[in-house]
C-alpha cells in the first residue's frame, strides 16, 4: 500500500517537473523572440511555473528525504532556506556587479531603438579616466585618504560609546536613543535637505558637509574670535560631527557584541586581580575583536559609498551617458576600496580572536 | 596594589551625597568621578548629534526673512506656521494627490522593510545555527559584499529591472531591497547568540524547521529584526527612486518634496517644513520601535 502511493506519488511529481520545465522553455523562447503574450499576466504563469517546480520536487523526492541523514536533512532545508534570499542576492547584487565589470572595458551607448550598444574597447575607459578625466584622480586619492581617517576615527569613536552605553548610569536609555537619532538622520535625503536649507542660508559655504561646521564658525566669527582659532575649531567640529553622525550602527553592532561576552570571564579577571585596563585590553577588545573585523569593513565600505564619489558615477552614467566611463570609474572605485579594506582588514584577520 | 585601594577609597567619597547617589544610579559602589565624566562626554556627543535636528525643527518655524539672516541663527525669533500652511498649500494644488504619493511611499516602505527581514532572517537561520556545505563560503561572500551596494552598480540594475518589465513599477525599488547583504549580516550575527540548546529541544519535539525559525529563534533576537526595520525603513523612506519610476502617480513621497526644493529661493520655507515632515515620520517609527529596541537588547544575552 504504501509502496504504490510512493510510486504515484513519484510519477506525479515527475509529470509536474515535466510540465514546468515545459512552460519554463517556453517562457524563454517568447522571451528570447521579444513577445510577450501574456502580458502582465505572465507574473502570475511565473508564479505558477514555481509553485509547479517546488510541488514537483518535493512530491519525486519524498522518498529518498525520509530515508536521509538528519544532518542531510538540515543541510537541505538550511539551502531551502537561503534559495530565495539568494536569488535576489544574484539577481540584484551579483549579476549587475558583474555585468558592470564588463562595462568598464567597453564602450556602451544607448541605441535609438532601445537597449544598448557594447563595443569592447579593452582599457580606453581606464585611459580616460585616470589621464584625461580633469578631477577623478585628485577626487579618489582625497576620498581614500579620508575613508583611512575616518575609519580609525569610527571605530575608536562608536567602540568607546558602546562600552560607555553598555554600562550602568543615570539617563541611559535617554543617551541610547540619542545616539540612535544619526541613523535615523544619516539617510542621503535628510542630510542632502538640511545641508541644502544651510547651504542656501550661507551663500559662500562651499562644502555641503560642512554645514554643522560652517554655522559654529559663523557664530563663533561673530562673537569676534580671530579666524585661525576659528577654522581649527570648525575642521574639528567637522569631523567629529561626521564622526558621530556615521558611528550609529556601528555603535549598535559593538554593543550587541558587548552584550554576549560571558560576564564569567569578567569575574575571572577579577578574581585573578586584573585591573580596568588589563580587563579592557585583554578581555573585551579581544572578545569584541571579531565584531571589530566586520565593523571596520562595513565603515570603509560605507564610507565609500557615503562619498560624493559614488555619486560622481550615477550623474555621468544617467546624465551624460557615458555609461562605460561610469563603470570603470566604480571598478577603479572597488580597486581602491578593496585596497583600502587590504590595508585594514588583513593585519586585523590575525589578531581576532574567535571564542568558541 | 595599596595605592590603587586608596584611589579606589577616594574615587567612591562622593558617592553616599545627594548628587552621588543621583550620578552613580543608585549604585554607591561606583565612582562618581568616573559616571560625572560618563556623563559630560556622552552630553557633548549628544548635543553633537541632536544640533541637526534642532537646527532643522527651528528651521520649519522660521519665516522667511529670519531663514535669510546673516550670520544665520539656531533659533527662531518670531516663530511661524506659514511654511506648513504654504506646504499644504502647495501639496492640495498638486495633480497627483498628496495622499497618493504617501501611498505609494507606505506600499514601497512596508513590503520593501517586511520582505527584507522575512527573507534576510530565513537565509540567516541555516548560517547562523548549521553547517552545510557551502555554507562557511556563504557567510565569507556576505561579509564581502557589504561593501558594494546598489549606487556603484546603478547602471547594470536598471538594465536588469528593464529586461525584467519592471521599470516604472514599485517593484523595481522593492526587489533590491529585499537582498541587502546587511540585513542577513546583522540577523546572523544576533541569531549565533541564541544557545543552540533552544533549537535542540524544538527539534526533539518535533518542530519543523520553519516553526523553529518563527516560535524559537525569532521571538528571541527580536531586537535584531526590529533593528533591521528603522534601518531599513530610513532607507526606503528617503528613496527617491529617481531612476526607476517615472510615471509622477508612482512616485514616492520624498521624490516629490525632491522636486519642491528645485524649484528655487522662494520656496526655502517650504523646503525646511517639508524636512521637516521627512524626517518626523521615521523618527516616530524609531520612537515606537526604541522601546523595544532598547530594552531587549540588555535581556537578548540569553544565558545557558
Amino acid at each position: 500500500m504504501k509502496a504504490i502511493t510512493a510510486q504515484k506519488s513519484r510519477i506525479a511529481g515527475i509529470a509536474l517537473l515535466a510540465l514546468a520545465a515545459a512552460g519554463l522553455t517556453a517562457a524563454i523562447v517568447l522571451n528570447a523572440r521579444g513577445s510577450y503574450p501574456l502580458g502582465k499576466l505572465s507574473w502570475i504563469a511565473a508564479a505558477v511555473l514555481g509553485i509547479m517546480l517546488v510541488a514537483g520536487c518535493a512530491l519525486t523526492f519524498r522518498e529518498s528525504y525520509a530515508r536521509m541523514s538528519f544532518s542531510k536533512k538540515t543541510g537541505l532545508w538550511g539551502i531551502i532556506f537561503l534559495l530565495p534570499w539568494l536569488l535576489g542576492f544574484t539577481l540584484f547584487f551579483l549579476v549587475p556587479m558583474l555585468e558592470e565589470f564588463v562595462y568598464s572595458f567597453e564602450n556602451v551607448s544607448i541605441r535609438p531603438t532601445g537597449g544598448l550598444n557594447e563595443e569592447f574597447i579593452w582599457f580606453e575607459n581606464f585611459r580616460y579616466i585616470l589621464l584625461e578625466h580633469a578631477t577623478y584622480v585628485r577626487s579618489l586619492t582625497e576620498t581614500v585618504l579620508e575613508v583611512m581617517l575616518y575609519t580609525v576615527l569610527i571605530i575608536v569613536f562608536s567602540l568607546l560609546c558602546a562600552i560607555l552605553l553598555n554600562g550602568k548610569f543615570f539617563g541611559r536609555s535617554a543617551a541610547r536613543a540619542i545616539f540612535f537619532v544619526p541613523i535615523v538622520m544619516a539617510t542621503g535625503l535628510m542630510i542632502e535637505r538640511v545641508s541644502n536649507t544651510a547651504g542656501l542660508l550661507l551663500a559662500q559655504s562651499q562644502d555641503d558637509k560642512v554645514y554643522g561646521a560652517a554655522i559654529i564658525s559663523k557664530l563663533l566669527f561673530s562673537l569676534g574670535v580671530g579666524s585661525g582659532v576659528v577654522s581649527y575649531l570648525a575642521n574639528a567640529v567637522n569631523d567629529i560631527f561626521e564622526v558621530v553622525s556615521l558611528s550609529g550602527i556601528q555603535i549598535l553592532i559593538f554593543l550587541a557584541a558587548l552584550q554576549s561576552i560571558p560576564p564569567q570571564l569578567y569575574e575571572v579577571a577579577k578574581i585573578e586581580g586584573a585591573t580596568g585596563y588589563q580587563t579592557f585590553w585583554k578581555v573585551t577588545v579581544v572578545m569584541v575583536s571579531p565584531m571589530l573585523l566586520t565593523c571596520t569593513l562595513y565603515t570603509i565600505s560605507d564610507l565609500f559609498l557615503r562619498s560624493d564619489l559614488a555619486d560622481t558615477f550615477k550623474d555621468i552614467a544617467f546624465k551624460q551617458g557615458q555609461f562605460g566611463r561610469s563603470a570603470a570609474m566604480s571598478s577603479f572605485f572597488l580597486l581602491a576600496v578593496l585596497l583600502v579594506i587590504g590595508i585594514y582588514v588583513l593585519p586585523l584577520r590575525k589578531a581576532v580572536f574567535y571564542y568558541d | 596594589m595599596a595605592r590603587e585601594k586608596k584611589e579606589k577609597v577616594r574615587s567612591l567619597r562622593y558617592s553616599h551625597t545627594a548628587i552621588g547617589r543621583f550620578l552613580t544610579d543608585k549604585h554607591t559602589n561606583r565612582s562618581v568621578s568616573g559616571s560625572a565624566t560618563l556623563l559630560v562626554f556622552l552630553t557633548v556627543f549628544a548635543l553633537i548629534s541632536l544640533f541637526p535636528v534642532v537646527f532643522m525643527v527651528s528651521n520649519a518655524f522660521k519665516p522667511i526673512n529670519e531663514l535669510f539672516i546673516y550670520p544665520p541663527r539656531l533659533f527662531f525669533i518670531q516663530p511661524t506656521t506659514s511654511n506648513f500652511s504654504e506646504l499644504f498649500a502647495i501639496l492640495a494644488d498638486s495633480l497627483v494627490p498628496f495622499l497618493r504619493y504617501l501611498f505609494n511611499t507606505l506600499f514601497i516602505v512596508i513590503t520593501g522593510c517586511v520582505g527584507h527581514i522575512v527573507l534576510s532572517s530565513m537565509a540567516a537561520f541555516p548560517l547562523a545555527k548549521f553547517r552545510f556545505p557551502g555554507s562557511e563560503l556563504m557567510s565569507r561572500i556576505i561579509v564581502y559584499s557589504l561593501m558594494f551596494t546598489s549606487s556603484v552598480t546603478a547602471v547594470p540594475t536598471y538594465m536588469i529591472m528593464s529586461r525584467l518589465r519592471l521599470v516604472d513599477t514599485y517593484w523595481a525599488v522593492i526587489f533590491p531591497a529585499f537582498s541587502l547583504p546587511l540585513g542577513l549580516f546583522l540577523m546572523k550575527n544576533f541569531m549565533e547568540q541564541v544557545p543552540t540548546a533552544l533549537i535542540d529541544a524544538a527539534s526533539i519535539d518535533g518542530s519543523s524547521y520553519f516553526g523553529m525559525l518563527w516560535r524559537i529563534i525569532m521571538p528571541a533576537v527580536k531586537p535584531a529584526w526590529i533593528t533591521l526595520f528603522i534601518v531599513c525603513f530610513q532607507g526606503l523612506w528617503g528613496n527617491s527612486a529617481g531612476n526607476f519610476i517615472y510615471s509622477e502617480s508612482k512616485k514616492p513621497l520624498a521624490a516629490m518634496l525632491q522636486n519642491l526644493s528645485g524649484s528655487g529661493v522662494a520656496r526655502t520655507g517650504v523646503v525646511a517644513a517639508s524636512s521637516l515632515f521627512m524626517f518626523v515620520v521615521p523618527l516616530i517609527a524609531f520612537i515606537i520601535s526604541q522601546s523595544n529596541v532598547m530594552e531587549t537588547m540588555a535581556t537578548s544575552g540569553i544565558k545557558e
